[in-house]
């Protein structure tokens, strides 16, 4: 198994990240550093931690320009490519296609122009075919930005063809695919996303999407009885995603790159006055839990050698502080997660 | 509001207490002074953290030799707490943990009442109305040991008399009594005759006060059978807070506020071998929740002064790392900032 994990840089700068609950009420989450990493030094020093920690590479979040404005939350990336042991881990971008950083048909070759240093990059994450890897983190967007199915495969070839004028042998497109929900936030087995999306032949490879994966399947809410419950337990939070990997891969389906959850806890970012912006959390994850969820996706991995994307999965996150996705070492657990998902990948040599 | 917090001293030498789970999958419940805790300067930086960390009183968890032989090693800290340099920073009392292995069967009760003698008698006995506290684990157990109503309303007279005989001018003591609950498992008012009945006993057997160990719940009982364990710390505390106006509402024994400082035991669970012996945990505690919880309390105590025990309240636990009740600092988790959110609420509440 060859696993990586989410990289966002929101702690470039003191900003809205840091709520005012983030630094009271989970102060445990502040990393080991200090919440604050925006120096080349401090990069190479998470390198190290992550290659120590058995992860192989990066999917650094990357936003397009809105507005013309470059967001400096993707500095991480070159920040990566200046330490001196970016060699350590291999990387690739996860295109945040969403609120903030859509991109319209009308700025797609600017921002293949973008994506190319770093797809061609000696560092780049690549296939077991020598495809570099770009993930884009809204299919719907995408779609929907690009303007039809049409288009959107015509602008996705457009990348191909550009790759392979820089010499590559093209590029592995990989969508971010959640799960469908019903009205009590329980995953369907029967629905139509589950035949129309990811089949071969379906919605999604008629996009011009290589492969799937997802940044993570957090649940919104889980009613019983009419009852709105948002305490949840990890094992069921890991259960949904194992649940997650079946659903979307399987015979004759785009490869897929199981998605692992390292955390779901977004009460720092959620205003108590606003419960609609309430999600399930689940407070209760160990590093005992995180072991064997990844151990069960290197199983996986193991066990659908040809459903899979490689040998590739990706963990959400390294650093969504906010949000609850964390296995980078925090103040609070001392490195326990991570050591957690080193032994884990230890078991899974790639 | 003078809050005082229970004491436990499984740590003072590695045993059962330090379960696989809990060293590894929840070694953030660590101490920050390690997890041995177990000499006079040890306990001397305990009673200045617990102190300074708005604690007016530790309520040790003391076991009675059931089976004869030496006291556990558990009642030592006691000992030590009395041996510290700064033992008057905080007053002391005990919380006799009468429940299985340290039962007192009537014929123990004089010798227990010998050995609890020269802690009553200690110039840093809590006290309510002059008289030194002396808390019991479990009511039930205190009357069945004991053998009726009766005879445990003539064994505490027996603990006053041998009090007076020593100069004091009595003992104040208090059960330990849970709160009625529905069927699915939470605190409830709904049934007043019940909660009647139930404080009545609690006066009839003989008790000069009430308060809890904690109101953990056992698992939440969906309608259709299944069971949930997973719990708000939120919850959590309002179940104590609705015990309190409990307690205070049907009961006429003064009451002493027993708050919550988190239960979560799984360390101490066994899933796959015995399920039953699960209970809800609310892993979701914060500091600011924490805060909350103990200005609620300082407030009712302010509201119900005529029914509290002098204006005492006490939280479990200072150090229950097993089960999931601790305001020590830990090394990492929520680290000295459930202890500082404590400070907060007793000053804010003592303003």
């Amino acid at each position: 198994m060859k696993l990586g994990a989410y990289y966002w840089d929101g702690w470039y700068a003191k900003n809205g990240a840091w709520t005012e609950r983030l630094l009271n009420e989970f102060p445990d989450r502040e990393p080991v550093w200090g919440w604050l990493g925006n120096t080349v030094e401090n990069m190479e020093m998470q390198v190290d931690l992550a290659a120590d920690g058995g992860l192989k590479f990066f999917a650094y979040d990357w936003y397009y320009p809105q507005r013309g404005k470059v967001s400096e939350m993707n500095d991480a990336v070159d920040r990566y490519l200046n330490c001196k042991n970016a060699g350590r881990m291999e990387f690739c971008l996860l295109v945040a296609n969403h609120d903030g950083g859509y991109i319209y048909r009308e700025n797609w070759e600017d921002a293949c122009r973008r994506f190319m240093p770093y797809l061609t990059n000696e560092h780049a994450l690549k296939t077991s075919d020598g495809r570099p890897v770009i993930l884009f983190f809204d299919i719907r967007s995408l779609h929907s930005c690009l303007g039809d199915v049409a288009e959107c495969k015509k602008c996705i070839d457009y990348l191909r063809e550009e790759c392979k004028k820089e010499g590559l042998p093209g590029v592995c497109v990989v969508g971010c695919g959640g799960p469908p929900r019903d009205e009590n936030g329980d995953i369907p087995l029967e629905h139509p996303q589950w035949t129309e999306w990811y089949p071969k032949g379906g919605f999604c490879e008629a996009l011009g999407l290589d492969a799937l994966t997802g940044y993570n399947h957090h649940r919104q809410i889980k009613v019983r009885g009419g009852e709105k419950m948002y305490i949840y337990p990890y094992e069921e939070l890991a259960k949904d995603h194992e649940q997650v990997w079946d659903l979307i891969s399987g015979n004759d389906r785009l490869p897929y790159m199981p998605c692992v959850i390292g955390g779901w806890d977004c009460r720092p970012w959620e205003n108590l006055d606003k419960p609609e912006s309430r999600s399930c959390y689940s407070p209760d994850r160990t590093p005992q839990q995180i072991y064997k969820h990844v151990k069960n996706a290197g199983e996986w991995l193991k066990n659908n050698q040809e459903k899979a994307l490689s040998d590739l999965a990706i963990v959400y996150a390294w650093n969504e502080n906010g949000e609850g996705g964390i296995i980078e070492p925090t103040r609070g657990d001392e490195g326990r997660f991570l050591a957690a998902v080193k032994k884990a990948c230890d078991e899974y040599p790639s | 509001m003078k809050l005082g917090a229970y004491y436990y001293d499984g740590w003072y030498e590695f045993r059962g207490n330090w379960t696989p789970r809990l060293l590894n999958e929840f070694a953030e419940r660590e101490p920050s002074w390690g997890w041995l805790g177990n000499t006079v300067e040890n306990m001397e930086l305990q009673i200045d953290l617990a102190a300074d960390g708005g604690l007016g009183f530790f309520a040790f968890d003391w076991y009675y030799p059931e089976n004869g032989g030496e006291e556990r090693g558990n009642n030592k800290c006691i000992d030590r707490y009395l041996a510290s340099k700064n033992a008057n920073r905080l007053d002391f009392c005990l919380l006799v943990a009468n429940h299985q292995g340290a039962y007192i069967y009537r014929d123990k009760w004089e010798d227990a009442c010998a050995r609890f003698m020269r802690f009553l008698k200690s110039d840093h006995a809590l006290k309510v109305d002059g008289k030194p506290v002396i808390i019991f684990f479990s009511t039930n157990e205190l009357v069945r040991c004991l053998g009726s109503v009766e005879e445990t309303n003539n064994c505490l007279a027996y603990l006053r008399e041998e009090a007076k005989k020593e100069g004091l001018p009595g003992v104040f003591v208090i059960g330990c009594a849970g709160p009625q609950r529905t069927p699915d498992g939470a605190v409830s008012l709904v049934k007043e005759q019940v909660w009647k009945d139930w404080c009545n006993r609690l006066k009839d057997i003989g008790l000069d006060g009430v308060t809890g160990y904690n109101y953990h719940r056992g698992a939440i009982i969906r309608e259709d059978g299944t069971k949930d364990y997973l719990y708000p710390f939120e919850d959590l505390a309002h179940d104590h807070e609705v015990s309190w106006e409990g307690f205070i509402n049907f009961g006429t024994l003064p009451y002493m506020p027993c708050l919550t400082g988190g239960w979560d035991d799984r360390p101490n669970e066994k899933p796959d071998k015995n399920p039953e012996k699960r209970s809800c945990y609310s892993p979701d505690i914060t500091p600011p929740q924490l805060y909350h919880h103990v200005k609620a309390c300082g407030d009712f105590i302010k509201e119900n002064k005529q029914k509290i025990t002098e204006d005492y309240a006490i939280i479990y636990a200072w150090n229950e790392n097993g089960e999931g009740g601790f305001v020590c600092p830990t090394i990492g988790g929520h680290k000295d900032k459930l202890l500082s959110a404590c400070k907060r609420a007793v000053d804010d509440s003592n303003k």
